[in-house]
């Protein structure tokens, strides 16, 4: 991993690029989601983490496009649409306001 | 189940139309939404909505007391939804199999970019749109995986039980529907800020 283009102040001395290290790391950071903190796994993850700008980057970007998609809002279901699935039903239309 | 809750499909299992109108009401919205984000079409949500309710309805006789009537609904949409979803053929899905983490990836702007308030970064409609765009390229597996666990919440093992795949399976699939998204967000990300 090439940490001189790593994200954000180096907060310590980076250690040299681990690529098949980092690899795994973050393949387990991805599909182990929702361990405990407290759990060896995330403290070994929060170890690597802190020695490694190339898997900070990594993971901060991903833990940013899953923050984006939980904002993403839901729809209401169009009117046209509603109508239908009453009539699909049979319930009664719903008289306007 | 809520003691009021109880009362609504009681009635609904009687025939009361205004008990049913009250489970569509309380429902549809959740039901539309999940369809549309694993069908990315609307006609298909719609269909998926309406099979819903219907098989709802049908099968309401059999619905046990104790149990949510939300978690059931979602499961019959859920279902519904991913038969669809599988039977669709398209030819502009990404194929996620081989997907990896690309350890010389310079992710550095992205990340920066990504320390804001998510709800200022969604005003670029552009940026909306292509998140939106990205979902419907993954192939339905990864799709189910990432919609279920990682918009929906589902635990992982509900997810896999929703989605009729192992654990090991949806994790994965998980991942690389995870990678491939944030990928192509970065790449945004990226061009606008080249632009």
């Amino acid at each position: 991993m090439d940490s001189k283009r790593a994200a954000g102040p180096a907060r310590r001395e980076e250690k040299p690029a681990q690529p098949e290290r980092c690899r795994e790391i973050l393949r387990r950071l991805c599909a182990e989601a929702g361990k405990r903190e407290s759990s060896p796994f995330c403290r070994e993850v929060a170890s690597h983490l802190k020695s490694c700008a190339s898997c900070r980057a990594q993971a901060a970007t991903l833990r940013g496009t899953l923050e984006l998609y939980w904002c993403l809002e839901g729809r209401e279901v169009p009117r046209a649409v509603a109508a239908r699935l009453r009539k699909s039903l049979g319930l009664p239309k719903i008289a306007c306001k | 189940m809520l003691l009021r809750e109880a009362e609504i499909v009681a009635a609904a299992q009687a025939g009361d139309p205004r008990a049913r109108e009250r489970i569509v009401l309380d429902h549809q919205k959740m039901v539309y939404n999940l369809a549309l984000r694993l069908t990315r079409d609307p006609h298909e949500a719609e269909v998926v909505l309406q099979e819903t309710f219907l098989q709802a309805f049908r099968s309401l006789r059999r619905f046990r007391s104790g149990s949510s009537l939300k978690t059931w609904i979602y499961r019959i949409a859920t279902n519904e939804a991913l038969q669809r979803l599988r039977r669709r053929r398209s030819g502009k899905l990404v194929d996620l199999d081989e997907l990896e983490v690309d350890p010389a990836q310079d992710l550095s702007y992205a990340a920066r970019a990504l320390e804001g308030n998510p709800h200022q970064l969604l005003e670029d409609r552009e940026l909306k749109r292509r998140l939106e765009a990205a979902i419907g390229k993954l192939p339905p597996k990864h799709r189910a995986a990432f919609v279920l666990v990682d918009i929906e919440g589902l635990a992982l093992k509900d997810a896999a039980s929703h989605a009729g795949t192992t654990l090991a399976a949806l994790k994965s699939d998980l991942h690389r529907a995870r990678l491939f998204l944030r990928d192509r967000l970065a790449a945004y990300l990226e061009g606008r800020h080249r632009d």
